[in-house]
This record gives structure tokens, C-alpha cells and sequence, in this order.
């Protein structure tokens, strides 16, 4: 017996009365029964989204066992597809970082090649620039050529480098922006100051680092310290600096022209320069003039005497030489050279007999304070040793040293210098003197001078050999590789400031015995050789 | 007290004292069906085509003339055709019979009877609605050969006017299929007053002011379109019939159609839905008096058993009925019994074979 509704009428009313959850469940039964014809007509099993439909009325419907059976098999092939995809995801995922760590290993080996071939570059551009005498240049470009990566070859050569760089004694490199022209020591040593064609003056300390720039508006041509500790500068842009020695603009003082040159009196607040327009100007440090001199030609040389109490001005055609009392006043005493002059400066060493130096085209010749060239004591004997010699360039006294014993050295324009130390009496028992040595460098000599003690005499030529001789020793006592053309020292010699035309001053360590304890920490630092030789101012070299 | 109308089950021969308003079709339709072996009926639901063959056009033949085999699809639409072949042999079936063609069965039945054949197809859509592609094709390729073979057997499609696009497979394979049809139209308001007038006068029910109570009757039962549903008026007079005896006391022969009544009841947008509510709520009552717990909405439950997916009626036995129910909510084979025999009693439901 079946049932059926009277009429079709009654079915879309009991369709419309019946609950949402019937006609879904409704729907879950014909879900099922029809994928089960299409599972016995073509295997096909139930899909995901049909099993989703299902699976809230599975366990109220009364499924027969053959579609129970779908319903697990459909699930189970779900399942077994679900872990092929996701076994198939994670395959590709891990063949995908596979290529990606070989990619990444071969980009890291190809960029370490590189670094390694640029090191390389660096550290044989740093031999280079050692052999070429700019051991700065050398030490930084070694810095950047080491790593901790590097070959053997590259490792050797570096240690080569450092182990030079050591023997060098460079102890501090002071950057500017253009060429180094002035250098000077402050008081005590204590302060390192250069001047530059940057137009800045700059104050480092004796650890290398930068403290204070002071600024013109055009190169500097001119350091000097003034009574109490004020900074003097000159410059090109027309104008005197006074400055405080920790930075501080104390006075600055327009000139009429630029200004070439500047000395500053070792005791009284006045100032010494020599301007473009060939004036020669005293002036007190207010700014005010005292006097000025007019030269008829370029001004060779404008300074005071070591102990301040003559100012001599020099050019072609006249050597001007005035006494200054102690409350200031002027004591005229003028003279001409009838030779060209050519250099003139004071006998350093001594200020009971002042006498001036004049190296004229026909020869070299030491004047007293009269203009006449000199034949009382033996000054005598040293205007007969180098007496009408016209091969002299420079000429250079040392202080006492020891006491009461000038010494003389000179530089001959063939590249000879020699050095001559006066002597009390000879056998005669008459006031004499002796060459004491003479040394002929293979190359022309770009700066030769004493240093701060007087102990040492100081020798550098294009060489880009730098030779120390100790006079008492009688022998090169150290040598250094580099370029110098100015230097200056301190006063006990321990350092020595150097210029060489290139945009550096550099600092060199003389003695190690007495060093102040930050300097022995700073040289342990270099003994451990790739370390910054000034972590502040670590930076590094690219090749062109 | 059970209702004496016919509500929504069809109009048999037997009934045809009780059948107004459809004397025209009847006779188009007897017209249609002498005139060609093949006559398609179809029209809307609830215009009353079974009626019409079961009842009308019945009533038009002598029991000589013919044999008419009422075939529904069932399980499937050519099985249940030998089926009913089989069944109407005088007879007993002939031993190789079922490995006979359909055309050769109707031959052996027309033997046996001698009286024309008149396969009527009723709720054709039945066979789109269940049907596999195969069976159809079956289907139509049996039809097409026994129109061809010149027996005495008549074909009468009857189908829902809305699957009637569904039939152009059928068609493609028999030409003439749509050549003698007939449709089925609404009832106007003079048939249905007829309808009401003669349907109360044959159960004896009077009607005061007949005129006006009818016409308010009807205009009671307009739908927004104005029209008029005939499976609601069977409703409707049955609650006619209904208030007046459970709310105005009346025994079931003093029941009377009067104005009074007409305006107690009122005008109800879907009689038939507000019907069905009350039954599922007496049938639960029932239920709970059998002491099944929780029977909150298992009378839907059952009739939503029997509703297709297309929302049409879908025949099933009663052990599909109890599978269709959710698992928690299982009743007992008696009580499912109980609700079907009630369902049954209230027409809503009929027994088929």
C-alpha cells in the first residue's frame, strides 16, 4: 500500500509550511541518494561542498548502508586529496627554499668573491700608497682591505703593510678640505693647530681628534700664538682672526689687502704682517696700528727676533731691521743690500750678537745688525766656510745647544746639506768652528730643520725617506717613509707635525719612552695593528 | 463528524450526480477523444482535469464501448503500463506475457475484452518530475509504435499545463502529439455557482437567499487575481459546514448556507493552509492522547514525506514515509499507521495502489 497527497495543491502548501531545517534536510537526502546513482552509473564519488551540506543532518537521516558507505568513502578520498595537495604544497615549499638557500649561497659566495677580490684592490693600493710615501692613505686603505675572510695573500700583505705602518711611527692624520700650509704646536704641546687653503684653521688634540674649526672666508696663510695664549690668523679674505684657544672669536680685524704672513711677539700683544699691498704692519691685538712699513718690492719675510726684542723685514732689495724697547717704542735700524736678497732671518741662538742672514745670488753671508757682513768671533769662520758659495737654498740655526754652541745648518741647492757647530776656541786657542757632517740624499730635499731639543736634525727629500740624525750620536738614530715639506715639533721632540702639500697634517710619535698614558694605550691600539688608529674618525677608502 | 463533500480528491463515475459546471468540457473532451487516438489535456492545477476523464468523460461511454486504464508513473511509467495491462486481463495472464511489447499486451487485452482501450496517462508530469531520460525515452518509443499498429487503443495525456514545455522530446518522436489538444480553463463564476448551488442541493444542505449567499461565497474565496480556486471551495464548504456545527451548535441535518454564516466565517486569504494547520494541530492532540512525546510537528513531518522537490505530490509506501523521518523523531509502525489513517479520513492523503 502507498500513500499520496489528494492533490498537488496540498503539496506546495505543505512545502510552504514546512521549516527551513526540513527542506535541507530534504536536500541532504537527495544530495545523497542521487550521488549514489552516479556513483554505481560512473564512480563518481560526493564532493566536498555536498558532503558540507550533509554533514548537519547525517545522523538524523536514515541513510542505507550503501549510501553510508559513499558518504566515507567520498570523505576518505577527500581526505587522502586534501593531504596529497598539502604533501604537495610542502614539497613545493621546500623545493622553493631549496633553489632559494642554493640562490642565496651562490649570490653570497659570488658578493664574497667580490669583497674579497676588492680587498685585495685596497690592500695592494695601500702597498702602493706606503711605497709612495702617504702612509695615511696606507694605514686606511689596509683598515678596509682587512677582514677576518681574507686569504692568505691578501692576510700577508696587509700584515706587511701594518708592520711598515708601524716602524713609520704615524700616529694621527688631520683631515682638511684642501692642502695643509700651516702647522702649529700650542702651549705645553698640548694642542695641535693647522691651517689650510680650505680656509679653516683647525684645532685637534694630541690624540688626533678634532676639537675646533675656525673659519675665514679664504685660505689661511698665517698661525702663530700671540701673548696669553691667543690665536692668531691670517688670511687671504683681508682679515686678522683673534681667537680663544677653545674656539671662541675673540676679535676679528679687517685689513686694507690680504694678508700673507703673521708673527706675534713672543712677549708683547702686538702682531707683525705682511700684506699683498707691500705694506708691513705692526698692530696691537685690538686691531689697532701701530706702524706700517712700505716696501718698494715683495716682502720676503716679516718676523720678530726669538726674544722679541728686533722685528726684521726682508725683500729683494733691502733688509729692514728695527729694535723694540720694552714699553714699545721703535729704535730705527735700516739697512740696504746691494745683492739681491733672497732669505734673511735671526741667528736663533743668539741674541747678545744679532746678525742676519742674507743669501744673495752670489753667495751666502751673515750680517750684523749694521748690514755688514760679520767677522767678530766665529761668525768669522762661518761666513768663511760658506762665504760666496751661491749653491746655499736654506739656512737654518739651531737654539743653544748645548749651551753657547750655535749650530748652523744649510741646505745646498745640489741636495747636500750640512751642518756646522760653532766651537769656543780651536788648538790655536782662537774662536772657531767645524762641519760636523754633510749628507747627500739621492733625491732634492724637500724640508730639512732641527728639532724642537735641537738633539736631532731633520732630513726629508723626494726619496719619500725622512732621516733622523742624532747629533750627539752622529748617526741616523730612526727613519720614516714619508713625504714632508713643512714640519714642526714639539718641544721635548716626542711629536712632530708635518705637512706635504696634500690635504692632510700628519702627527708622528718621535719617543715612546715618557708618553702620556692615553698615547701608549692609542699605540697599543695600533700594535694590535687593524684596529682604528682613531676610532672617531674611522672611515674608508674607495678605489677610483 | 466527517465532512460530506468531496474536498480535493477527484470526481469518479460514481459521483457524477454530484459534478456541475464542466458540461462543456466534457464534451470537447469526448469530441477530442473519437476524433484522433492521441488527445493531450492539460490545463492549471486545481481546475479539475482528473475530474473531468475520471467522472465526465466516464460517464459518457457504455461499459461496452470502453476500457479505460488509469496509469500513474509509480515507480516507473512503463512498468506500471504492463502493470496495468496485466491486471485488466480477464484472464490470468498467459505465461510469457511479460516478455511481450506493449503493443502486443494491448493487443492480448483487447482480445480479451474487445471493448476499445483508452490508456489515460494522469499527472504526466510524473514521468519528468522522477523520471530518468531512459524511462522516458521507453516511454515514448512504446507510445509512437502503438499508435502506429492500427489497434483499437486510445492515448489520453494529461498534464499540468506548467510542464507542458517538457514535452517536446515526446513530440520529436510522436508528431501529432500536440495536433488534438485540449485545455482545461478556470472556471467562470457562473460554472461555479452552479457548482456551489448544485453541490449543496445534492447533500441536502438548504441555502437561504441563494443568491446572495453564493455570490458571497465566492467573493469570499477571490485570490488577488480575482480568481477562484476550486480545491478552496471544497475547503470552504466544508468549514461552511464545519462552524456551523461545532460553533453554532447545529446537528449535521439542520446545517444550513445562509449569509449570516457566510459573514461568520468571512474571507480567508488560503483556506486550504489555515485547514491544513488545524488538522496538524487535532492530529498532534491525537498523538499526544497516544502518548508519542513531543509530536510538535510530526504530521507535517509525514505529509512533507509525500512532497516532491518540484513541490508536487510523490507517492511512497509506508516504510519510505518512516525512513523519511528523522532519526530522533521515530514513531512506532502503529502510530504511523494511526496518523496515515487520519490523514486519510481528512482527505488530505488517499491510499493508492
Amino acid at each position: 500500500m502507498k500513500y499520496e497527497l489528494t492533490h498537488d495543491t496540498i503539496a506546495r502548501q505543505i512545502y510552504e509550511q514546512a521549516s527551513e531545517q526540513l527542506k535541507a534536510r530534504r536536500r541532504a537526502r537527495l544530495i545523497v541518494q542521487r550521488a549514489l546513482e552516479r556513483y554505481q552509473e560512473r564512480g563518481v564519488l560526493l564532493r566536498q561542498e555536498d558532503l558540507d551540506e550533509v554533514r548537519p543532518y547525517e545522523k538524523s537521516i536514515r541513510f542505507s548502508s550503501a549510501e553510508q558507505q559513499l558518504i566515507r568513502e567520498s570523505r576518505n578520498a577527500l581526505a587522502a586529496a586534501a593531504r596529497r595537495r598539502r604533501n604537495i604544497a610542502l614539497g613545493i615549499i621546500a623545493l622553493l627554499t631549496f633553489f632559494l638557500a642554493v640562490a642565496l649561497w651562490q649570490w653570497k659566495s659570488a658578493a664574497e668573491s667580490a669583497a674579497a677580490q676588492r680587498r685585495m684592490r685596497l690592500a695592494l693600493q695601500a702597498d702602493r700608497e706606503l711605497n709612495a710615501g702617504r702612509p695615511s692613505v696606507a694605514f686606511r686603505l689596509a683598515q678596509s682591505a682587512h677582514s677576518p675572510r681574507n686569504d692568505h695573500s691578501t692576510r700577508s700583505l696587509i700584515e706587511n703593510i701594518l708592520q711598515r705602518l708601524e716602524e713609520s711611527r704615524l700616529y694621527a692624520d688631520l683631515s682638511h678640505e684642501g692642502p695643509v700650509t700651516q702647522l702649529a704646536f700650542g702651549p705645553q704641546d698640548s694642542l695641535l693647530i693647522t691651517g689650510s687653503a680650505d680656509g679653516t684653521v683647525r684645532l685637534w688634540d694630541t690624540l688626533g681628534r678634532l676639537r675646533h674649526t675656525l673659519s675665514h672666508r679664504a685660505p689661511v696663510t698665517g698661525i702663530d700664538l700671540g701673548t696669553g695664549s691667543a690665536l692668531v690668523s691670517t688670511s687671504l679674505d683681508s682679515t686678522i682672526g683673534i681667537w680663544t684657544l677653545d674656539g671662541q672669536a675673540q676679535l676679528r680685524i679687517p685689513q686694507p689687502a690680504p694678508i700673507l704672513s703673521v708673527d706675534a711677539h713672543p712677549r708683547l700683544p702686538l702682531l707683525l704682517t705682511a700684506a699683498a699691498d707691500r705694506q708691513v704692519r705692526l698692530l696691537d691685538f685690538e686691531g689697532n696700528l701701530v706702524k706700517s712699513f712700505p716696501m718698494e718690492d715683495t716682502i720676503l719675510t716679516a718676523q720678530f727676533s726669538p726674544d722679541g726684542s728686533y722685528f726684521l723685514i726682508a725683500s729683494p732689495g733691502m733688509v729692514w731691521v728695527q729694535a723694540i724697547k720694552a714699553e714699545g717704542k721703535l729704535i730705527l735700524s735700516r739697512f740696504r743690500v746691494q745683492r739681491p736678497v733672497r732669505e734673511a732671518s735671526f741667528v736663533q741662538s743668539d741674541d747678545a750678537r744679532l746678525a742676519t742672514v742674507v743669501i744673495g745670488k752670489s753667495g751666502t753671508h751673515i750680517l750684523n745688525s749694521e748690514g755688514i757682513v760679520d767677522t767678530t768671533g766665529f761668525y768669522k769662520f762661518l761666513n768663511e766656510e760658506i762665504g760666496d758659495n751661491p749653491k746655499i737654498k736654506t739656512v737654518r740655526f739651531s737654539h743653544l745647544y748645548p749651551a753657547q754652541r750655535p749650530k748652523l745648518l744649510f741646505v745646498s741647492s745640489d741636495s747636500l746639506i750640512q751642518w756646522w757647530t760653532a766651537r769656543e776656541f780651536d788648538e790655536q786657542n782662537r774662536p772657531s768652528g767645524n762641519i760636523d757632517y754633510r749628507i747627500h740624499p739621492k733625491a732634492e730635499v724637500t724640508w730639512a730643520g732641527f728639532s724642537g731639543s735641537n738633539r736631532y736634525v731633520l732630513s726629508a727629500s723626494g726619496t719619500h725617506w725622512a732621516e733622523f740624525w742624532d747629533l750627539d750620536e752622529r748617526k741616523v738614530s730612526h727613519r720614516l717613509q714619508c713625504i714632508i715639506h713643512k714640519a714642526v715639533f714639539s718641544t721635548k721632540d716626542q711629536y712632530m707635525l708635518t705637512s706635504a702639500g696634500d690635504h692632510s697634517a700628519k702627527l708622528w710619535r718621535l719617543r715612546t719612552a715618557g708618553a702620556p698614558k692615553e698615547f701608549q694605550v692609542l699605540l697599543q691600539h695600533f700594535d694590535e695593528r687593524l684596529r682604528p688608529l682613531l676610532p672617531e674618525e674611522k672611515q674608508s677608502f674607495q678605489l677610483d | 463528524m466527517d465532512s460530506p463533500f468531496k474536498f480535493l480528491d477527484a470526481y469518479e463515475q460514481e459521483d457524477v450526480e454530484q459534478f456541475f459546471g464542466r458540461e462543456k468540457e466534457t464534451g470537447q473532451l469526448y469530441n477530442a477523444v473519437f476524433s484522433s487516438n492521441l488527445t493531450l489535456l492539460y490545463g492549471a492545477s486545481g481546475t479539475g482535469k482528473t475530474s473531468l476523464i475520471r467522472c465526465g468523460l466516464a460517464d459518457k461511454f457504455y461499459d461496452s464501448d470502453w476500457l479505460p486504464l488509469f496509469i500513474r508513473r509509480g515507480q516507473d511509467l512503463n512498468r506500471s503500463l504492463s502493470r496495468s495491462i496485466r491486471q485488466a486481463l480477464e484472464r490470468a495472464a498467459p505465461e510469457h506475457f511479460s516478455r511481450l511489447s506493449i503493443t502486443e499486451q494491448v493487443q492480448q487485452l483487447y482480445w480479451d475484452h474487445y471493448r476499445p482501450i483508452y490508456l489515460i496517462f494522469d499527472q504526466f508530469e510524473e514521468l519528468y518530475v522522477h523520471g530518468s531520460a531512459a524511462e522516458q525515452e521507453t516511454f515514448y518509443q512504446t507510445i509512437a509504435r502503438l499508435l502506429t499498429s492500427g489497434l483499437q487503443a486510445k492515448v489520453l495525456i494529461v498534464i499540468r499545463e506548467e510542464w507542458i514545455a517538457y514535452l517536446d522530446a515526446f513530440e520529436r518522436m510522436v508528431p501529432g502529439l500536440f495536433e488534438n489538444r485540449l485545455r482545461i480553463e478556470r472556471m467562470n463564476d457562473r460554472n461555479i455557482f452552479r457548482v456551489i448551488g448544485g453541490t449543496a442541493r445534492y447533500h441536502g444542505i438548504p441555502i437561504e437567499e441563494p443568491a446572495l449567499t453564493i455570490r458571497n461565497i465566492i467573493d469570499n474565496l477571490r485570490d488577488r487575481n480575482e480568481r477562484v480556486d476550486l480545491t478552496n471551495l471544497q475547503v470552504y464548504l466544508d468549514r461552511l459546514w464545519r462552524t456551523d456545527i461545532e460553533q453554532n451548535g447545529r446537528r449535521a441535518e439542520k446545517v444550513a448556507l445562509r449569509p449570516s454564516l457566510v459573514r461568520q466565517v468571512g474571507k480567508l486569504d488560503n483556506v486550504l493552509a489555515l485547514f491544513l494547520v488545524e488538522q496538524m494541530e487535532q492530529l498532534e492532540e491525537k498523538l499526544r492522547a497516544r502518548e508519542v512525546s513531543h509530536p510538535e510537528g510530526l504530521p507535517l513531518e509525514i505529509l512533507f514525506a509525500l512532497v516532491s522537490e518540484e513541490q508536487t505530490k510523490s507517492t511512497k509506501a509506508l516504510e519510505e514515509i518512516r525512513r523519511a523521518l528523522p532519526e530522533d523523531r521515530r514513531l512506532s509502525e502503529a502510530n504511523l499507521r494511526f496518523c496515515l489513517k487520519e490523514l486519510q479520513r481528512i482527505k488530505i492523503i488517499r491510499p493508492v495502489e
